[in-house]
């Protein structure tokens, strides 16, 4: 097997010279997708962008050699590079809907990189080869703009583009990042089937270990810069010799196999602020003096892997600690929601016929892809949007169609966690009087509400230096926390939380997640989870309610709905989700 | 998911035209309210102050500022309506025809500016939004803010000073003999020009830029690159459609500044135009003519807004075509 | 009140100037201009030569060019209507068209123009008009008729000059033959010719209405009229009199004050009106290159008024002390950067008639601490209204402001926007405010100290004065008469409410090349008599 792809030594760095990506080795060969792994900041992307001999403004590549099909690219002048680029090695970036001119129509993008690399852009060849990622190639599709396909269109569409001019290798920058699960799992499909037709190589870039263990051959690990294991991939995945593998591997939410998850404590270091030694010595559990003294080489362990860790021999299996058993409660409904209807505008319905119920100290996960309706009955709940029709009711108590309507007292047993913890928080408040805010709009005196508030941030298990802080020094995770700790701090008897660890990195979201678990044993919280995330359901929820446009499709247990799902569509949904063991 | 949705953008551009015509209305409420609020009214204004009570009573019905408002406005409004704005209280001539001559001269003046302004902001936009913080994109950036930053009235006064005074290459005031076009005597037109598009070069330039950098540093220009798409086609094809949207908005936007800007301009260098007879019949309180140069001035503010919008939307196929 | 549209330095006063006008027109009072001069040398007189920078150049009268006028303009307002221009440009239109029957000369003196002779009879409510020998553009001969229909058309319409020929009783006055007209006035009046030259009774051909086609006596025909923009007129080659040294007349209406300056200063006017005193500094007195001041002394009073029927001031003791607190020398530098003239309290500085031998009032703080306690008011507080209406009035309120802190007296500055200053809202409603007055003692008494005048700023009501006043005007006598005149000034001086700080100049410029211009407190650019004026 020649190498498509051949890297070595790449150093990228910024203007200033400190190092993004640090002594980077890789090969891809013809017929092969290597997945590159690793979290936000460990310099994945810098990598992919490095393979066309490109880096973003404020970075620089410093070193190493990249041969594409035998060609060195870092030898080539500017003229000579954009030769290669498009025609021998191609990229697929992460967002199609920013990646594709608004401007320009389907056919035109494909007519573009045609006519830059002199080939023939017959309306054949174009059909050809929208027609090859399954693109209807007619001229009225070819006559459209971007934003008339949808996301998974759209991505098809910049995979034709990558492949239009039958390149060596193929960089996919978490191209599925953002699509359903099951568009994720047809893109993935296609993505094989067009190597297996051809002698392509992909370097496949991904923060998802469970994504990417359904078609790579080898995965390679990143953290940090440096790569820290590399190995094919059932061997790798089955018993990681890296401590950063291990935990992103205990971290990665599992439907099929669900077990209790383990985060990883701390955050990747930024750029510049690297430590001395191995980057991953402060977030380790083997870490020693040694590991801080010097970066570990990458050392082979074997004919095909290769880790940098000098306490490899040490890392245990991956764990496989079983969940708690799920609550089956059979009390009162708390909440209870009755045939909730809800439409906008013409035609558009977000929830029909939508009734189902928590019980006190359940954990009722909703989930669906978007579109599905699931945020919309969260908002109903919330009280932020009022239903056309239905009831909602708390403790058999009928609920106001709006907060505003609402009692303080049922305002105070309902909160609500969002998505995105930066929008709730005031960005100019420290973060502990942001959480302090909803007991003092609840008539707390400030002292009170403090004190309150710093506690609910060490429950969180915020470190205690950060209460001061504003919004914006916080990374993900931690706003997280302090969002979850702001809906607490009121003691309130059942948590809405709406997709919020869909935003975060898999560590930190495990983290969260058996945060969250924690907190419902500690203070017999009741949660109504909403989630397009099955394994997270699955790590989380008691009972699962399967929605599809506005719809419920499916309820029940979750490992009854996971193992043996009713319905067609919720197969689909099971199928579709990403699994290491799938 | 339908393609391009001609009939969609019919309707749409409809729309918009219904907008304007709801707009041009309420303004015209509003234009009339206005003069009817100024300080006394108009029978009191061409009395003065020794105006005795009978004396005013006879000239109010006279001018028929006795009948109720709302009959004044339909009369005034059916007036527009046909083509009648009245009659200035001042001169005793139909406003139309006052003021026919100085819309034209305001209308070429704003028409030049604009023919030379567009050009030269979209091609300085562009070379310094291309290179953000390169030389030329410094040298634009400190031009231009000076230019946002100094008044027209200063910056008319000083080229006078500059080009007529001390060099004396120009006239210092744009004494067009009344009747003759402006175009016809373009040395008088060269300062006034000179001063707008000083002023209006500085903000066009600057949100040009703007535009064009927003394209250039986009994710789908990088990608173009990453294509192997060549420097020059990039910007053709995928910066300059995608910052035409902001240009188009730039531009009817200096144009309404425009429509400001003149007025001061005008009455800077004697300009014979609209925005100067504002001002003086403001000053004399000629109700009708007021009413009708301020009614033109909005309308033209509004059909600028019309027309970028339905340019962009001509322009940009996002709102062009429908989903 | 102003006697004359004067143009001013900024469009928004001109506003309020025209505004003040027009209602001057309804007033019931009489207007009279300023009377016969008995013997006025020179020196302290109504006017000084004011055309400085240097004549040798322009010394020599030529003939030819076209001469090119920049005035304040009037917009869309601007007429032709001889009888009705009320702005500045459409009197120094007119001026070259029409002819009045007599004509007040730079020194305020009525000079026959379209009369030759103007006779009383027996009593002075009878005189004898006689009319020179003149024709019309047209060609149409100058007759009696010509006149009583202009004098009827005034009346008629209540145009302009209607108040000024008030006294003559239409009815009775009868033509005595093609050139000579009896005029019956309906009470003596001993000054006819002043009130025959009243600025806008130009005589028109009899039956004439279209004034588009302007037909007049004047020493320029019209060659084209846009109004608010320029009109352009050529020497009347048939000109009864001294033809004009120019060729063609070119009056441009520019409003704005810097605009105006700088067609000047590049050239593309010969002559402009009001300029501004910082512009005038800049010129200088003695010219500065290619531009020349032309500067009229004393043209306008700018008076601070008291209401006598106000609590406060109704105390002469008071009005002396508000008088005595003022630093006359002082204002005129800071509120009219030195182009002025201290005042006495009295209008008609400089005018035959005026009371030039009284003692001038000084700034005397103690005189006016001791005369307001002795009225009780020590430590007066008072509110000034005050506004940017007239350049150098919001300054003079503020240097007032100070000046009377000496005194113990406290000004409170009550600021009104410049539009509004006029409006019914604040003139002739407030106590104390502030104003600007041109004219003779005779001419302002008519508009401001009887019973009937328009705008008795004062309030003053004193009755016997008045009745005095009245049978004064019946002089025929121009010495005698300004005795009288001298005489009632005393009471003004003592009792009135004026505070007479300061006149202000009319301040206008030229190009050097221009000569021939000769000022007039009547107008600006020396009473526009452009027929007089050459370009070297």
């Amino acid at each position: 097997m020649s190498d498509a792809l051949r890297i070595e030594g790449l150093c990228v760095t910024t203007a200033g010279g400190e190092p993004i990506v640090d002594d980077v080795a890789l090969r891809v060969g013809g017929g092969e997708i290597v997945a590159l792994v690793g979290e936000s900041g460990s310099g994945k992307t810098t990598c992919g962008l490095a393979a066309l001999g490109f880096a973003r403004d404020g970075a620089r590549i410093a070193a190493g050699s990249i041969h594409v099909g035998g060609r060195e690219l870092l030898t080539l002048q500017e003229r000579e590079l954009r030769g290669v680029r498009g025609r021998h090695v191609s990229y697929v970036s992460q967002n199609p809907d920013a990646a594709l001119n608004p401007a320009m129509r389907v056919g035109d993008h494909l007519r573009e990189l045609l006519r830059a690399h002199g080939q023939p852009r017959t309306d054949a060849v174009v059909a050809g080869a929208l027609e090859r990622v399954h693109l209807p190639g007619e001229r009225a599709f070819q006559r459209r703009y971007p934003h008339q396909l949808s996301g998974g269109q759209q991505q098809r569409l910049a995979i034709a583009l990558a492949l239009a001019c039958g390149p060596t290798v193929a960089v996919m920058d978490e191209p599925t990042t953002g699509l359903d699960v099951v568009t994720q799992a047809r893109i993935l499909d296609e993505v094989k089937r067009l190597r297996d037709e051809s002698d392509l190589g992909v370097l496949y870039i991904s923060h998802d270990l469970a994504a990417v263990s359904s078609i790579a051959d080898r995965i390679v690990v990143m953290y940090a810069g440096r790569i820290v294991e590399d190995g094919p991939a059932a061997p790798l995945l089955a018993r990681p010799r890296h401590p950063y593998t291990r935990g992103l591997l205990a971290s990665v939410p599992d439907h099929r196999a669900p077990r209790r998850l383990r985060g990883i404590a701390g955050a990747v270091a930024a750029v510049g602020e690297r430590p001395a030694g191995c980057s991953f010595a402060p977030r380790c559990e083997l870490a020693t003096d040694a590991c801080r003294a010097a970066v570990p080489p990458l050392r082979a362990v074997d004919a095909t892997r290769s880790v940098r860790c000098i306490h490899t021999a040490e890392v245990p299996p991956p764990p496989a600690e079983p969940l708690p058993a799920r609550a089956q409660i059979d009390g009162a409904a708390m909440l209870e929601v009755r045939d909730l209807h809800v439409a906008f505008g013409e035609g558009v319905v977000a929830a029909e016929h939508v009734s189902f119920a928590v019980a006190r100290g359940e954990c009722l996960a909703l989930v669906g892809e978007s579109g599905s309706g699931k945020t919309t009955i969260a908002r109903c709940v919330a009280g932020l949007h009022a239903p056309d029709r239905g009831a909602i009711a708390l403790d058999g108590a009928p609920l106001a169609a709006l907060a505003r309507g609402r009692t303080r007292e049922q305002r105070r047993r309902l909160q609500i966690v969002f998505q995105n913890p930066f929008a709730s928080l005031n960005p100019r408040e420290r973060v502990v009087d942001g959480v302090a805010r909803p007991l003092r709009e609840l008539g707390g005196s400030r002292a009170d509400a403090l004190r309150a508030a710093h506690e609910m941030l060490e429950r969180v298990r915020l470190p205690r230096g950060l209460a001061a802080s504003r919004p914006a020094e916080l990374s993900g995770g931690e706003l997280q926390r302090v969002a979850i700790a702001r809906g607490l701090v009121v003691d309130p008897e059942l948590l809405l939380c709406d997709e919020i660890t869909s935003a975060l990195d898999v560590s930190v979201q495990a983290a969260v997640l058996d945060l969250l678990g924690e907190l419902r044993a500690e203070l017999g919280l009741t949660l109504l989870f909403i989630t397009h995330d099955l394994g997270v359901v699955a790590a989380i929820a008691d009972r699962v309610l399967v929605l599809r446009d506005g719809c419920v499709v499916e309820q029940g247990g979750v490992d009854a709905v996971v193992t043996a799902p009713a319905e067609q569509y919720t197969r689909t949904l099971v199928a579709a989700a990403p699994s290491v063991g799938g | 998911m339908a393609g391009v949705g001609r009939h969609s953008l019919r309707g749409l551009i409809a729309r918009r035209i219904a907008i304007t015509v709801g707009l041009l209305w309420i303004i015209s409420l509003l234009v009339f309210a206005a003069t009817q609020v100024l300080p006394g009214d108009t029978a009191s204004a061409i009395l003065g102050k020794t105006a005795t009570p009978e004396s005013l009573a006879q000239l109010r019905a006279q001018l028929g500022l006795d009948r109720p408002v709302t009959e004044q406005y339909l009369d005034w409004l059916g007036g527009v309506v046909s083509g009648d704005l009245g009659r200035s209280l001042a001169a005793g001539l139909p406003v139309g025809e006052l003021i026919g001559d100085r819309v034209g001269a305001t209308l070429v003046l704003a028409a030049v500016t604009l023919v030379l302004l567009v050009p030269i902001a979209l091609a300085l936009g562009v070379l310094s939004g291309m290179r953000r913080d390169g030389k030329l994109d410094q040298l634009v950036s400190w031009l231009t803010l000076a230019g946002v930053a100094v008044p027209e009235f200063v910056t008319g006064t000083l080229l006078a000073l500059l080009l007529a005074t001390w060099l004396g290459w120009l006239p210092a005031v744009s004494l067009i003999p009344p009747g003759e076009s402006p175009l016809a005597h373009p040395q008088f037109m060269v300062l006034p020009v000179l001063t707008l598009l000083v002023a209006g070069l500085a903000s066009t330039v600057r949100l040009v830029r703007v535009g064009v950098a927003e394209a250039a540093e986009s994710g789908y220009t990088e990608m173009a690159r990453l294509s192997g798409i060549s420097e020059r086609r990039v910007v053709r094809r995928w910066v300059l459609p995608n910052a035409l949207a902001a240009g188009v908005q730039v531009i009817a936007l200096t144009a309404q500044w425009l429509v400001g800007g003149i007025v001061i301009v005008e009455m800077v260098f004697q300009y014979p135009g609209v925005g100067q007879t504002l001002v003086q019949s403001v000053q004399s309180q000629d109700i009708p003519v007021v009413q009708a140069v301020a009614l033109i001035i909005a309308a033209i503010y509004v059909l600028l807004n019309l027309l970028a919008d339905v340019a962009l939307v001509l322009l940009v196929p996002k709102l062009r075509t429908r989903r | 009140m102003t006697d004359q549209p004067r143009p001013t330095t900024d469009p928004a006063p001109g506003l309020t100037r025209r505004r003040v006008l027009q209602g001057s027109l309804s007033a019931g009072g009489l207007i009279l201009l300023p009377g016969v001069l008995a013997a006025c040398g020179g020196g302290g007189g109504a006017v000084k030569s004011g055309a400085t920078g240097s004549p040798a150049s322009t010394a020599t009268p030529s003939r030819g060019g076209r001469l090119r006028v920049g005035h304040v303009g009037g917009g869309t307002a601007e007429t032709l209507d001889p009888n009705s221009g009320i702005v500045g440009i459409d009197v120094a239109r007119a001026r070259q068209l029409y002819e009045l029957l007599f004509d007040f000369d730079a020194k305020g003196v009525p000079q026959p123009r379209l009369a030759v002779s103007l006779e009383p009879g027996a009593r002075p409510d009878r005189w004898t008009l006689t009319l020179r020998d003149a024709a019309f553009h047209g060609g149409e001969p100058l007759t009696a008729d010509d006149v009583l229909y202009t004098w009827r058309r005034i009346r008629g319409k209540a145009l302009q000059s209607a108040n000024a020929i008030a006294a003559i009783d239409l009815k009775r006055t009868r033509k005595a033959s093609a050139t000579q007209i009896d005029v019956v006035l309906s009470r003596p009046i001993g000054d006819l010719a002043s009130l025959l030259a009243h600025r806008a009774s130009f005589i028109i051909p009899a039956d004439f209405d279209d004034f588009a086609k302007p037909n007049g006596t004047g020493p320029f025909t019209l060659v084209s009229f846009k109004s608010g923009e320029r009109s352009l007129m050529r020497r009347n080659a048939d000109y009864w009199g001294e033809a004009p040294y120019v060729d063609e007349l070119e009056q441009i209406s520019i409003p704005d004050t810097t605009a105006r300056y700088n067609a000047l200063q590049g050239g593309q006017v010969d002559a402009i009106e009001a300029i501004e005193f910082a512009q005038a500094r800049q010129i200088g007195d003695a010219g500065n290159g290619p531009v020349k001041l032309v500067r009229t002394p004393n043209a306008s009073a700018l008076p601070t008024y008291m209401r006598l029927d106000d609590d406060v001031f109704a105390d002469q003791r008071v009005r002396t002390a508000m008088r005595l607190a003022v630093d006359r020398e002082q204002s005129v530098q800071a509120a009219l950067l030195g182009y002025g003239s201290i005042g006495n309290d009295l209008f008609g500085k400089g005018y035959p008639s005026y009371a030039d031998e009284l003692p001038q009032r000084a700034y005397d703080p103690e005189q006016a601490r001791s005369l307001l306690k002795a009225a009780g008011q020590e430590g007066l507080t008072v509110k000034l209204y005050t506004s940017r209406a007239v350049p150098g009035m919001q300054e003079a309120a503020t240097a007032y402001k100070q000046q009377a802190q000496a005194a113990g007296i406290t000004i409170d500055l009550q600021s009104v926007p410049a539009a509004d200053y006029y409006s019914e809202r604040y003139y002739l409603k407030v106590a104390f405010g502030q104003d600007q007055w041109s004219g003779s003692f005779e001419s302002t008494t008519l508009d401001g100290l009887l019973p009937d005048s328009g705008f008795n700023i004062t309030a003053w009501d004193d009755g016997v004065w008045q009745r005095r006043f009245v049978e004064a005007q019946s002089i025929v006598d121009a010495d005698e008469r300004n005795t009288v005149y001298q005489e009632l000034q005393q009471p003004l001086y003592d009792d009135g409410g004026l505070i007479v700080w300061g006149y202000v100049d009319f301040l206008d410029a030229a190009s050097s090349k221009v000569g021939g211009i000769v000022p007039s407190p009547l107008f600006n650019l020396g009473y526009y008599e452009f027929r007089s004026w050459w370009l070297g």
